[in-house]
C-alpha cells in the first residue's frame, strides 16, 4: 500500500517537472500560446517544490481519497505534457489552433492553481490528525519501555524524529549550559590546538589538563567547548560538569545521565550503583560522538567514578594535581609575554595595549611579578585599574615582599591559590612553607631543602622525598631534570633542582606571615633582596627570636651592617647573598641548635668570606653548602663540627680546596657521610685527606674541568657507595685502589672524555649495582674481570661499548640491564 | 677487535679496467702519435687533434737524457725550479724529487715559446699528454705543469708507454691531496725495462745502456750508428742483472732498509700488459712489488732470452696493443683460483691477466691484497669520520648559541668563557674537550696516512676544520689564560695546540689552489662573524700583558713595539672586515684594552691612528 503511493507520488512530481521543462521549451519555440505559456510555467514552479516536499517526507500513509486526487493531478499533468507538446508544434500561422491550444493550457493552468486551495487545507488537517495519533502512540510506547526496562530495544531514543524533539527540548530546558568564556581569552589557540591533539586520538578516552590555580585550565575547557571545530563535531553532546573539591558524585552522575542518555533516569542506590548502570547504557547505546569536560576534579577517587568508557566518548579533566597517567595529561603553559601584557592591560585599561597616560615601567614590572599567570595579571589589573602611579609603586613593593596589594587581590588570587594548600597533609603543608626561603626566579638545590626536612622537620630520607614529588606532583614546585638525567641521591632522585612559580612563592610567605608578632613566627625570612637587614627586625632584636628557620638575601655585607640578635631556636638558617665580599652575621653564635647552613653567593664572582671565626661555635652543624665562593680556610674552624654530616661545595674555586685540604693535617670531620664538590674549577688533584674520611658514603667530584688526578688513596674510604666522577673531562683513569671499594654500588664516571680505561681489577667491585659511562668515548675496552661484578644490574653507556656490556650480560650477568643511552642536544643549559 | 674493521674489501676491479683502457682505442691513437713522431727525428713536440680531443705528443728520447752525473738515480731536487707551485715542491726535510732528465727536456720545451703558446691556445675538452720511454716522464711533468694551471674548462690527462719512473713520494703526495692519481696512465709491458730502471743506481745501469739506446733508436727508425749483435746482448744481461737485483730487494723487504731504496717511485695508474690482456694497479706499494714480479719468468723461458725481451719490448708496443685487442676479442681467460670473495677473484684475475698467475703463496698476491685492505679501511675510515663529524656538529651548534646569548649580554664569548663561573661555561668547556678530541683524533690520523689521499683537501673538511678552528679555537686561548699557564705566551712555541696549526695550513693550503689562477677574492663587504684570524685573542691577550709593563714601566720599548704592532694587527683587520664586531661589545677585553692604550698614548696618535678614526665614528656599533 505504502509503496504505491510512493510510486504515485514520485510518478506526480515527475510528470510535474517533466511538464516544466516542456513549457519552457514551448515558451522558446511557439510564438501564439507564449503568455499563456508563461503563465503555466509559473503555476507549475508553484507547485513542483510542494510535491517534491511530499515525496521526500512521505512515509505516512495516504488515504484512499488523497490517492485519487493526487492522481486525477497526476492525470491532468500528464495531459498537459502531451497539450503543451502538440501546442509547440503548431504554426505560426495557424490561428485557430492556437486559440484552442491556448484556451486548453488556461484549462489545465486553472486546474492546478486551484488543487492547492480547494484540498490543500483539508490535506493539512488531516496530516495533523496522524501526527496527533502517532505521537500519542509514541509516548506511550516509551512509557511502556521504561516501565518494563526493556534493554532490548536500545532504539528507544529514535522511535520517532518528532517525539525525540519533544523530549530533547524538554530536558535541555534544565540542562547548565556550558560556560561562558571569560572577557577576553589570549593564547587559547594554541593550547586547544594541542589538547586536540592529545584528545583525538581513537583508542584516547579521556586527558587532564593540569595546572596550578589560575593558570586557566577553566577557560581552556570552555574554549575547547566552544571552539567551531569541537562544536561541529559534538553538536549538542558536549557536557561541562563542575566537580570541585567535595563533590555529589551520584547527583553528577544523574546529570551525566540527563544530558547524555536523555532517557528516563531510574533511581540509583549510590555512587557505584550510578557509575555501574551508567556504562551499562552506555554500553547499549548507539556510539555517538559525545564530550565530557569534569572541570576542577581534585581527588583520584572522585575522577574514578566519572570516568566512562564508550565509542566515541570522550572526557576532559582539569586539575591542579597528577590523577592520570602521564600520557593521558596535558600540562597547561603560562601565558608568554605577549599574552600576559595584552591579557593585563585588557583588565588594567580596558584595551590590548598599555595605555599611554601609564609608566611603562611600572606595567612590566607588575607583569614581570605576575609570572604569567592569568588569574593574577587578571586580579592585580583589576586592583590597578584607574589608580594614581603612586599606587601603582606601592603595588609593586608590597608584591616584592609578597604582601597582598588590595582585597581582591587577597580573596581572589591568594584564596583561590590557597585552595590547593589546604587540602595538604600538615607534614607536607609545612614543608610547602619552607619554600618562601628559596630566593624568587632562581634554581635552587634539590638536597639543601631536603636536608632542611630531614634536619629540621626531622623527617626521614624518604619522607622527605616523598613529600618533595608530592609537592611537584601538585604543581607547587617544579622539579628540573639535570641535563644529563644522572641518578642522584640514594633514594634514586635524578633531580637535582627545583624551581617555584613567584605566585606560589608569595604565598607561602603570606601563609608563613599570619604568624604574628615578628619574633614569634616560626620562620623569619626576607621576601626579597634588600640591602640590609630589615628595620622591622632590628626592632623586635631586644628579645630572642622564636624562628626555626631563618633566611635572609642582601647584597654585600660588612661587620658593622648586622646587628645583634638572638636565634636561640634556629636550626636551619639561609644565607643568599649577591656581592663579591660577605661578612658572616656575628649572630650566627647565638644559634646554638643550628643544624642547617646554606649560603649561596648569585653573583658572577666568587665571593670571599669573612667573619669566620662565629663558624667554631656551630656545634650541632649537619650540613653546609657554599657555592659560588673562593672557599675559605675551614680547616681551622672544624675542631667543632663533630656532627657535620654533608657538606657541599658547588662553583668554588678549587685551588683553595687543594690548599685548605692539604696544609691541614687534622681537617677530621668524623661523622662526614656525604662530600659533594660541584663545578670547581682549578681543582686539579683530588687532596689525600679526603681519602681519610672513613665515614664517607657518597662523594662526589663532579664538573671539576681540571681534575686530572684522583688520590691513590681513595680506597681507604670503606664505607663508601657512591661515587660521581661525572663530566671530569681530563681524568685519564680511575685509580686502581677503587677496586677495593667493597661498599660502592654506585659509580657515574660519565661525561669522562678523556678517560682511558677502566682498571683491570674493576670486577672486585662485588656490591657494584649502577654503573653510568655514557660519552666516555676513549674507553674502547670493558676489563675481562667485569664479567665478576655479580650485583652489577644496571648499566648506562653509549652504543659502541654497550655491545661488551650485552655480551658481558650473555655471558656471565643475566640480570644486568644495559642501556644505550642516546645523545640529547639541547639548549636548556644556557638558562642556567 | 672492532667488529667494523673485519669486513673485507668487496671488489678489485683492475682487470676489467684494463680490458677496458687497452680496446677503447686512444692507447692505439697514442702509439701511432708516438710512431710518427720518432720517424720525423723530431726534437719538437707533435700536436693531434682528434674529436674534441688534443694529443700533445712528445718525442721518445735522447741519449743524453739517461746520463746523469751529479746524483745517484738521476734524481733532481725542484725546489729552485719556477715550473712548478710551492705546493709540490716539499720542504727541506722532504724535497720533492723528479728525473733529472725528463725535467731538462721539459724545461728546453717550455723554453720554446712555440710550446707553451700552443698547448695554452688549446680550446679541446680533453688534452692527452703522450710519450714513450724518458718521452714518457717529459709528458707526465708537463701534466703535472698543465693541472697546476687549474684551468676550469680542460681535462688533462696523461699516457705513457715505458716510461721510467718520474717522481718521489713527495710528488705522489701532493698529487694524492689533489686527487690527480688518476690523471697518469703508464701502459707497461711485462718485461719491459724501462720503467724499472731507475729503481737500480745509475751507475751499475750507464755502461749496458750506451749499448742498448742506439739499438732502440734504430728499432724506432730512427739513424744511427751500427752495434754488433753480441755486444747488445752482453749489454742487455748486464742491464737486466743488475735491475734486476735491486727490484728483489725491494719487493723483498719492506721499509726498514728504505735508505738503500731508489726515491722513485710508481705514481699514477699502472697498467701492466702481457701478450694476452691487460689490468690496472693504483697502489704505489704494490705497483712497486709487480715491476719486479711480472719481470720473473712465469713460462720457464731461459734468463738470456728474457734478458733479450726486456731490451726489445720497450720499443715493441704497438705489437704488443694489437695483440692484447685480438685476444680480448677471441678469448675469455678465467682465474685458476677458488675463492668466495669477489675481491680475492678480482685480484686472481688481475694476476692472469698480466702473466703473473695466482697461486697462493704468490707475494704479488700478498701486495695486491694488502693495498685493497688498506684501501678499504681508508674508506671505512672516513665513513665513520663522518658520522662522528655529524654528531659533533651539534656540539658546534651549542656553542654557537652560546656565543650569540653572550653577545646579548654585552659580553664576547670569549670574556665571558674566560671567567669560568657559571655552570653554562662549564657546559662548554664540555663542548670543547669533546671537539679537542675529535679534531685531534682526526689530524692524528690524518698523519698517520690512514684516510684517503686527498682527504685534507676535500672542501667538507677543510670547511669544517675552519669552521671548527674558528669558533673554538678562541676557546682553548681562553682557557689557556684563564689558569696559571697564562703568563706564558699561547704564541710562543709549543703552546698552541698542534690541531689547529695544521688545520690552519689546511686551509691555507687549500685557498692556495682556490685562487690558482689570477681570480683574486673579492673583498669582504660585511664584518666576520668569527674573526677570521683565530689567535686574534691570543695577541689581544699580550697586548694587555704589554700594557701592564707600559704601565708599570716595564720594558717600555719592547712593550710599546707590541702594543702598536697589535694595533697596526686590528686596523688591517678592520680594512679587509676580517675582524667580528663582537670584538667590541661593552664588556669586552678589547674595549677595556683599548680605553687604556688610547689613554696612554699621545693626543698626536690620535690624529693618525686610523683604528681611532673607526672606533671614534661609531657607526659600526649599530652593526654589532
Amino acid at each position: 500500500m505504502k509503496m504505491v503511493d510512493l510510486v504515485t507520488q514520485s510518478i506526480v512530481g515527475s510528470v510535474a517537472n517533466e511538464l516544466l521543462s516542456l513549457v519552457r521549451d514551448a515558451i522558446k519555440k511557439s510564438y501564439n500560446c507564449k503568455n499563456y505559456c508563461k503563465r503555466l510555467e509559473k503555476a507549475l514552479e508553484e507547485i513542483i517544490p510542494l510535491l517534491e516536499e511530499v515525496i521526500t517526507t512521505g512515509s505516512e500513509e495516504i488515504s484512499q481519497l488523497r490517492q485519487k486526487q493526487l492522481g486525477d493531478l497526476h492525470k491532468k499533468l500528464k495531459d498537459g505534457t502531451e497539450l503543451v507538446n502538440n501546442c509547440s508544434k503548431v504554426k505560426r500561422y495557424n490561428l485557430y489552433k492556437s486559440y484552442k491550444f491556448a484556451n486548453k493550457i488556461l484549462a489545465l493552468e486553472k486546474y492546478i492553481i486551484n488543487f492547492h486551495p480547494k484540498q490543500g487545507w483539508l490535506h493539512t488537517l488531516c496530516d495533523m490528525q496522524h501526527l496527533s495519533v502517532s505521537m500519542k502512540e509514541g509516548f506511550e510506547k516509551i512509557q511502556v519501555e521504561i516501565a518494563t526496562r526493556e534493554l532490548q530495544q536500545p532504539q528507544l531514543m529514535i522511535i520517532d524524529s518528532m517525539s525525540q524533539l519533544q523530549i530533547d527540548e524538554e530536558i535541555r530546558s534544565h540542562i547548565p549550559q556550558i560556560p561562558e568564556l571569560p572577557k577576553f581569552p589570549v593564547g587559547l589557540q594554541i593550547s586547544i590546538d594541542e589538547l586536540w591533539k592529545r584528545l583525538s586520538p581513537k583508542d584516547v578516552s579521556h586527558v587532564a589538563v593540569k595546572g596550578m590555580g589560575g593558570s586557566g585550565k577553566t577557560t581552556l575547557a570552555i574554549a575547547l567547548c566552544t571552539d567551531p571545530k569541537i562544536k561541529d563535531l559534538y553538536k549538542d553532546r558536549i557536557v561541562f560538569e563542575t566537580v570541585s573539591q567535595s563533590p555529589n558524585l551520584k547527583v553528577t552522575i544523574e546529570r551525566l545521565w540527563d544530558k547524555i542518555v536523555r532517557g528516563h533516569r531510574p533511581d540509583f542506590h549510590n555512587v557505584e550503583d550510578a557509575h555501574m548502570q551508567f556504562q551499562q547504557r552506555l554500553n547499549q547505546m548507539k556510539s555517538r560522538p559525545t564530550l565530557v569536560v569534569l572541570d576542577d576534579v581534585w581527588k583520584k577517587h572522585h575522577l574514578e567514578k566519572l570516568l566512562f568508557k564508550a565509542e566515541g566518548y570522550k572526557t576532559v579533566i582539569t586539575t591542579r594535581d597528577s590523577l592520570v597517567e602521564a600520557n593521558c595529561q596535558y600540562d597547561l603553559q603560562l601565558l608568554r609575554d605577549a599574552d600576559a601584557l595584552s591579557l593585563f592591560c585588557f583588565w588594567t585599561f580596558g584595551q590590548h595595549t598599555v595605555s599611554e597616560t601609564v609608566d611603562q615601567n611600572l606595567v612590566s614590572q607588575v607583569i614581570e611579578e605576575c609570572k604569567g599567570l592569568p588569574l593574577a595579571l587578571k586580579v592585580i589589573g583589576s586592583s590597578l585599574c584607574d589608580k594614581p602611579p603612586a599606587v601603582w609603586r606601592d603595588a609593586i613593593n608590597r608584591l616584592s615582599q609578597a604582601e597582598p596589594i588590595s582585597d581582591y587581590h587577597k580573596d581572589g588570587l591568594l584564596s583561590c591559590l590557597k585552595t590547593s594548600i589546604d587540602i595538604l597533609e600538615r607534614e607536607v603543608h609545612e614543608c610547602f612553607l619552607d619554600l618562601g626561603i628559596f630566593p624568587e626566579d632562581r634554581k635552587n638545590s634539590v638536597a639543601a631543602l631536603l636536608d632542611l626536612w630531614v634536619y629540621v622537620h626531622e623527617l626521614d630520607w624518604e619522607a622527605a622525598y616523598r613529600n618533595l614529588t608530592e609537592l611537584n606532583s601538585r604543581n607547587l614546585l617544579s622539579l628540573v631534570n639535570s641535563p644529563m638525567d644522572h641518578f642522584g641521591n640514594m633514594c634514586g632522585s635524578s633531580f637535582e633542582l627545583f624551581i617555584q612559580h613567584d605566585v606560589l612563592r608569595d604565598l607561602a610567605l603570606n601563609l608563613t606571615r599570619n604568624e604574628e608578632p615578628i619574633n614569634m613566627r616560626r620562620r623569619l625570612i626576607m621576601p626579597r633582596r634588600e640591602n640590609f637587614v630589615p628595620r622591622i627586625w632590628k626592632r623586635y632584636a631586644d628579645s630572642p627570636f622564636n624562628a626555626e628557620i631563618v633566611s635572609l638575601h642582601t647584597g654585600m655585607m660588612n661587620k658593622e651592617d648586622w646587628c645583634h640578635m638572638n636565634f636561640p631556636r634556629t636550626e636551619a638558617l639561609v644565607l643568599n647573598f649577591s656581592a663579591s665580599e660577605y661578612c658572616l652575621p656575628p649572630f650566627l653564635q647565638t644559634m646554638h641548635k643550628l643544624k642547617v647552613l646554606v649560603i649561596v653567593n648569585y653573583n658572577s664572582k666568587r665571593a670571599t668570606l669573612e667573619g669566620l671565626s662565629v663558624l667554631s661555635s656551630l656545634s650541632q652543624l649537619k650540613s653546609l653548602r657554599l657555592e659560588r665562593m673562593i672557599v675559605p680556610p675551614l680547616h681551622n674552624y672544624c675542631q667543632s663540627w663533630e656532627k657535620l654530616e654533608k657538606l657541599s661545595l658547588s662553583l668554588c674555586d678549587g685551588s683553595e680546596i687543594m690548599k685548605w685540604m692539604q696544609t691541614s693535617l687534622c681537617f677530621n670531620l668524623p661523622n662526614l657521610v656525604e662530600l659533594t664538590i660541584d663545578h670547581c674549577s682549578n681543582l686539579e688533584e683530588l687532596p689525600a685527606c679526603i681519602c681519610n674520611m672513613t665515614s664517607l658514603q657518597k662523594l662526589s667530584v663532579t664538573n671539576c674541568h681540571d681534575l686530572y688526578k684522583l688520590s691513590d688513596d681513595l680506597g681507604k674510604l670503606s664505607s663508601l657507595q657512591m661515587l660521581r666522577l661525572y663530566a671530569c673531562p681530563c681524568l685519564e683513569e680511575l685509580p686502581y685502589s677503587i677496586c677495593k671499594l667493597k661498599h660502592l654500588k654506585f659509580l657515574d664516571i660519565s661525561l669522562c672524555e678523556y678517560m682511558q680505561q677502566l682498571p683491570d681489577e674493576f670486577g672486585q667491585l662485588s656490591s657494584l649495582k649502577v654503573l653510568d659511562m655514557r660519552e666516555c668515548s676513549h674507553v674502547k675496552k670493558i676489563p675481562k674481570s667485569a664479567n665478576g661484578l655479580k650485583s652489577l644490574v644496571r648499566v648506562i653507556c653509549d652504543e659502541k661499548i654497550g655491545r661488551q656490556w650485552t655480551a658481558i650480560k650473555a655471558s656471565s650477568i643475566p640480570r644486568l640491564h644495559v642501556e644505550v643511552a642516546e645523545e640529547h642536544f639541547h639548549l636548556d643549559w644556557l638558562e642556567d | 677487535m672492532d667488529v667494523d674493521l673485519l669486513n673485507p674489501p668487496k671488489f678489485s676491479v683492475g682487470q676489467e679496467l684494463g680490458s677496458l683502457i687497452a680496446t677503447c682505442g686512444i692507447l692505439t691513437k697514442a702509439w701511432e702519435g708516438i710512431c710518427s713522431i720518432s720517424n720525423n727525428k723530431g726534437d719538437s713536440f707533435l700536436l693531434v687533434k682528434d674529436e674534441d680531443v688534443a694529443y700533445v705528443i712528445f718525442p721518445s728520447f735522447h741519449n743524453e737524457d739517461f746520463i746523469v752525473t751529479d746524483s745517484k738515480y738521476g734524481e733532481c731536487n725542484i725546489q729552485n725550479d719556477k715550473i712548478f707551485s710551492a705546493g709540490l715542491k716539499g720542504d727541506d726535510d722532504n724535497p720533492a724529487l723528479v728525473h733529472k732528465g725528463a725535467l731538462n727536456r721539459f724545461r728546453q720545451f717550455l723554453e720554446n715559446q712555440d710550446f707553451k703558446a700552443k698547448v695554452e691556445g688549446l680550446k679541446e675538452q680533453a688534452i692527452i699528454f703522450v710519450g714513450h720511454s724518458i718521452g714518457g716522464a717529459v709528458a707526465a711533468l708537463a701534466t703535472l705543469w698543465f693541472l697546476e694551471k687549474r684551468l676550469r674548462n680542460s681535462n688533462s690527462f696523461c699516457i705513457t708507454f715505458g716510461a721510467p719512473l718520474f717522481g718521489n713520494a713527495i710528488i705522489r703526495e701532493a698529487l694524492g691531496c689533489e686527487d690527480w692519481l688518476g690523471r697518469f696512465c703508464h701502459v707497461v709491458c711485462k718485461y719491459d725495462i724501462v720503467p724499472r730502471m731507475n729503481l737500480a743506481p745509475y751507475e751499475s745501469t750507464a755502461k749496458p745502456l750506451d749499448a742498448i739506446v742506439p739499438h732502440w733508436w734504430s728499432k724506432m727508425g730512427i739513424d744511427c750508428a751500427a752495434v754488433s749483435h753480441f755486444s747488445i746482448s752482453e749489454a742487455c744481461m748486464a742491464l737486466v742483472n743488475s735491475v734486476l737485483k735491486c727490484t728483489s730487494t725491494i719487493a723483498n723487504n719492506y721499509p726498514g732498509e728504505s735508505g738503500l731504496r731508489s726515491p722513485f717511485v710508481p705514481i699514477g695508474t699502472y697498467m701492466f700488459c702481457s701478450t694476452h690482456d691487460a689490468a690496472c694497479f693504483e697502489d704505489s706499494e704494490a705497483v712497486l712489488k709487480l715491476l719486479h714480479f711480472s719481470m720473473q719468468s712465469q713460462d720457464g723461458i731461459p734468463f738470456d732470452q728474457i734478458a733479450g725481451i726486456c731490451i726489445s719490448e720497450h720499443t715493441d708496443y704497438g705489437h704488443m696493443l694489437e695483440d692484447i685487442d685480438g685476444a680480448l676479442l677471441n678469448a675469455r681467460q678465467f682465474a685458476n683460483f677458488v675463492s668466495n670473495s669477489s675481491f680475492e677473484i678480482g685480484i686472481a684475475l688481475e694476476l692472469e691477466a698480466i702473466g703473473v698467475g695466482a697461486q697462493q703463496d704468490n707475494h704479488a698476491l700478498f701486495a695486491l691484497r694488502k693495498a685493497g685492505e688498506e684501501k678499504n679501511e681508508k674508506d671505512r675510515n672516513i665513513e665513520k669520520l663522518n658520522v662522528e663529524l655529524s654528531t659533533n656538529q651539534s656540539s658546534m651548534a651549542e656553542l654557537e648559541w652560546y656565543k650569540m646569548r653572550c653577545k646579548n649580554n654585552n659580553i664576547g664569548y670569549y670574556d665571558a668563557f674566560k671567567q669560568l663561573v657559571e655552570k653554562k661555561d662549564f657546559k662548554v668547556n664540555l663542548h670543547r674537550k669533546k671537539l679537542e678530541s675529535f679534531w685531534d683524533e682526526i689530524v692524528d690520523k690524518e698523519k698517520k696516512h690512514v684516510l684517503p689521499s686527498d682527504f685534507r683537501t676535500r672542501n667538507k673538511w677543510i670547511n669544517a676544520g675552519t669552521a671548527y678552528r674558528r669558533l673554538v679555537e678562541p676557546l682553548d686561548i681562553a682557557y689557556h689564560y684563564h689558569t696559571d699557564k697564562g703568563h706564558k705566551s699561547y704564541l710562543s712555541d709549543g703552546v698552541r695546540p698542534h690541531r689547529h696549526i695544521v688545520l690552519e695550513k689546511w686551509m691555507k693550503e687549500k685557498e692556495q689552489t682556490r685562487t690558482g689562477g689570477n681570480r683574486g677574492r673579492r673583498g669582504r663587504t660585511n664584518f666576520a662573524s668569527l674573526t677570521q684570524d683565530s689567535c686574534f685573542w691570543a695577541h689581544l691577550e699580550e697586548a694587555c700583558k704589554a700594557l701592564v709593563n707600559l704601565q708599570q714601566e716595564q720594558d717600555i720599548n719592547a712593550s710599546l713595539q707590541v702594543c702598536v704592532e697589535f694595533e697596526k694587527y686590528v686596523g688591517s683587520m678592520i680594512t679587509d672586515k676580517s675582524i667580528s664586531l663582537e670584538v667590541f661589545l661593552d664588556q669586552s677585553s678589547f674595549m677595556i684594552w683599548w680605553q687604556q692604550y688610547s689613554d696612554f698614548q699621545s693626543p698626536q696618535w690620535k690624529s693618525s691612528s686610523s683604528v681611532f678614526d673607526f672606533m671614534a665614528k661609531e657607526g659600526w656599533k649599530k652593526k654589532v
